[in-house]
């Protein structure tokens, strides 16, 4: 083993002076790679590692589970049958998780509209508002850091011949409310803006948002996925016409999200699914009254249980940022501190390649940000909306932590991201190179 | 006389909670009897201790269920799970 760690160091250090950064950067990726791999050849497939990706999705809270199964098995009525009893039953399940689902937001349930989900939600709310009216208002605002359900379904207005405006973010990943003033236009729709960013956590001044939308007759839309149920959100004092909410990011089914559409004053949206009429024909099709049920119950969790899940989502979050910068020098944190969920932790590790040491923390179920876009290895546009430059982007993790996450794992991970960083670091000839005071950034590569 | 009733269910749910397979559900269940037993410890009124009894009541057949329903299949153990109960 000492003999291999030679053989590494060397051939690292040979990698680091490729010239041109792109090539470096592989290299040094494949290295890394290398090295790891042949450190865990032996991962038990017995055993579950520790689940750090409450962003992604989280699992069914039990007690979902539960009031789901009935309607699994036995009531598998139509919710839209009329003349049964079968039907009646439904359709009551159906319309109590309507309920369950506007008082935690202090909705009325008729503004409630199911979907399939949060992508669903913001394509229907974004093209849905636009297209409407779109006859006399072809301006849709946004910022950088929407989720890509968002920008792309922008991105399909602008096909449409909309004009769209990307709002940029401050460092801190804040939205900057004078870029937001400046940008508006009298021919603007909708402002679209997500209250929690799912990669970096940052929560957005949504009230004052709000207000300057109101103010210009504007409609607000805000994809919630990360915040309703975590967060308190009252859609009338933050003045919220549309907003998205996912099942699966708050311990309910997956397949199944709503979009909040406010009726005074009411906004109209154009159905992207056509068809028997459901929802007053905002959202056709049979509506999947099991999925439903777990919403609603899932909604009503989160609210009884709130205050104990975000201590205990806080307690965790502080220890584990403790942990970490205690033991590590180089840790930054991406996102707000301050205007942040503490449930989602994104750190840079200076040095350390973020894909390399997710492959050497096999035991931690981990990832570099969105899950749609950790199948590739370009840096997360998140990030660079940020300001982060290309490496530090590279090297992020993202730790999500929720409502049955313990305090043994995130010790077990603090333990383990400290040990995986010291061993990538010691592989670093730049992280030594820095250590002993040579400043990077002036050194001039040479090619051999 | 509902305070004692609420102790007895309380010492129940803690029990049950405890059989739950999966390691996450069994650390959740019983964390947050603890909380709800402590929160209601210094419940005076009557009428606010039976509704708790009630709910308390439920939750435990909830959790009855729940622990039968996660043992009919088996999956992989925890990492950290040093006393599979399974
Ligand atoms: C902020 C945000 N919006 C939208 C989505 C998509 O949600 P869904 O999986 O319900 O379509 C996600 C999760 O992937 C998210 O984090």
């Amino acid at each position: 083993m000492q003999s291999f760690h030679k053989c590494t160091k060397l051939v690292t250090q040979c990698v680091s002076s490729f010239t041109l950064p792109v090539v470096r950067e592989m290299a040094q990726k494949s290295v890394a790679r290398a090295t790891i791999d042949k450190g865990h050849s032996s991962w038990d497939e017995n055993i579950r590692p520790v689940y750090m990706d409450a962003q992604a999705t989280t699992p069914m809270d039990p007690r979902v589970l539960d009031k789901m199964l009935p309607y699994l098995g036995s009531y598998y009525g139509n919710p839209h049958s009329r003349t049964h009893a079968y039907g009646w039953q439904a359709e009551d399940a159906v319309e109590k998780a309507r309920k369950q689902i506007a008082d935690l937001v202090h909705a009325d349930p008729r503004e409630i509209i199911f979907t399939s989900g949060a992508t669903e939600s913001n394509n229907l709310a974004v093209k849905g508002v636009a297209r409407f009216y779109g006859g006399k208002k072809r301006h849709v605002i946004t910022s950088q850091i929407e989720h890509k359900c968002v920008l792309d379904s922008c991105r399909a207005l602008e096909n449409d011949g909309f004009d769209i405006t990307y709002l940029p973010v401050q460092k801190n990943g804040m939205v900057c409310l004078d870029e937001l003033d400046k940008a508006f236009r009298p021919d603007t729709s909708l402002v679209s803006i997500m209250f929690v960013n799912n990669e970096i956590g940052v929560k957005q001044r949504v009230s004052e948002i709000g207000s300057m939308c109101r103010e210009r007759k504007v409609f607000f839309h805000t994809d919630a996925a990360q915040a309703v149920g975590k967060i308190p959100v009252d859609v009338n004092e933050m003045k919220i016409d549309l907003m998205s909410v996912s099942g699966h990011k708050i311990y309910g089914p997956k397949g199944i999200g709503c979009l909040f559409v406010r009726r005074k004053p009411r906004v109209r949206v154009e159905p992207i699914i056509n068809g028997g009429g459901q929802e007053r024909g905002l959202r056709s099709g049979t509506l999947p009254t099991p999925l439903i049920v777990g919403l609603g119950a899932a909604c009503e969790l989160c609210g009884e249980d709130m205050e104990f899940d975000s201590k205990h989502v806080e307690m965790l979050s502080k220890r584990l940022i403790d942990k970490i910068t205690a033991s590590l020098g180089g840790v930054t944190r991406n996102g707000d501190a301050v205007h942040t969920y503490p449930g989602c932790i994104n750190l840079s590790f200076s040095h350390v390649e973020g894909e390399s040491l997710l492959m050497a923390l096999r035991e931690l179920a981990l990832s570099s940000g969105s899950a749609c876009t950790s199948a590739s290895l370009e840096p997360s546009y998140v990030l660079r909306a940020t300001g982060s430059d290309d490496v530090l982007a590279h090297s992020s993790i993202r730790f999500g932590i929720g409502r049955f996450t313990t305090v043994e794992e995130i010790d077990y991970t603090a333990e383990h991201v400290i040990d995986q960083v010291n061993k990538l670091r010691d592989l670093s000839p730049l992280w030594e190179m820095e250590q002993e005071g040579i400043d990077l950034s002036k050194i001039e590569w040479t090619q051999h | 006389m509902a305070r004692n009733q609420l102790a007895k269910l309380y010492k129940q749910l803690l029990e049950e909670s405890a059989k739950f397979s999966d390691y996450n559900f069994r650390c959740h269940s019983v964390r947050r009897m603890k909380y709800c037993y402590e929160k209601h410890l210094n419940e005076t009124s009557d009428e606010k201790l039976e509704a708790i009894v009630t709910k308390a009541a439920k939750d435990l057949q909830v959790i009855q269920r729940q622990v039968v329903v996660g043992r009919l299949y088996a999956v992989e153990h925890h990492i950290l799970d040093r006393d599979p109960t399974t």
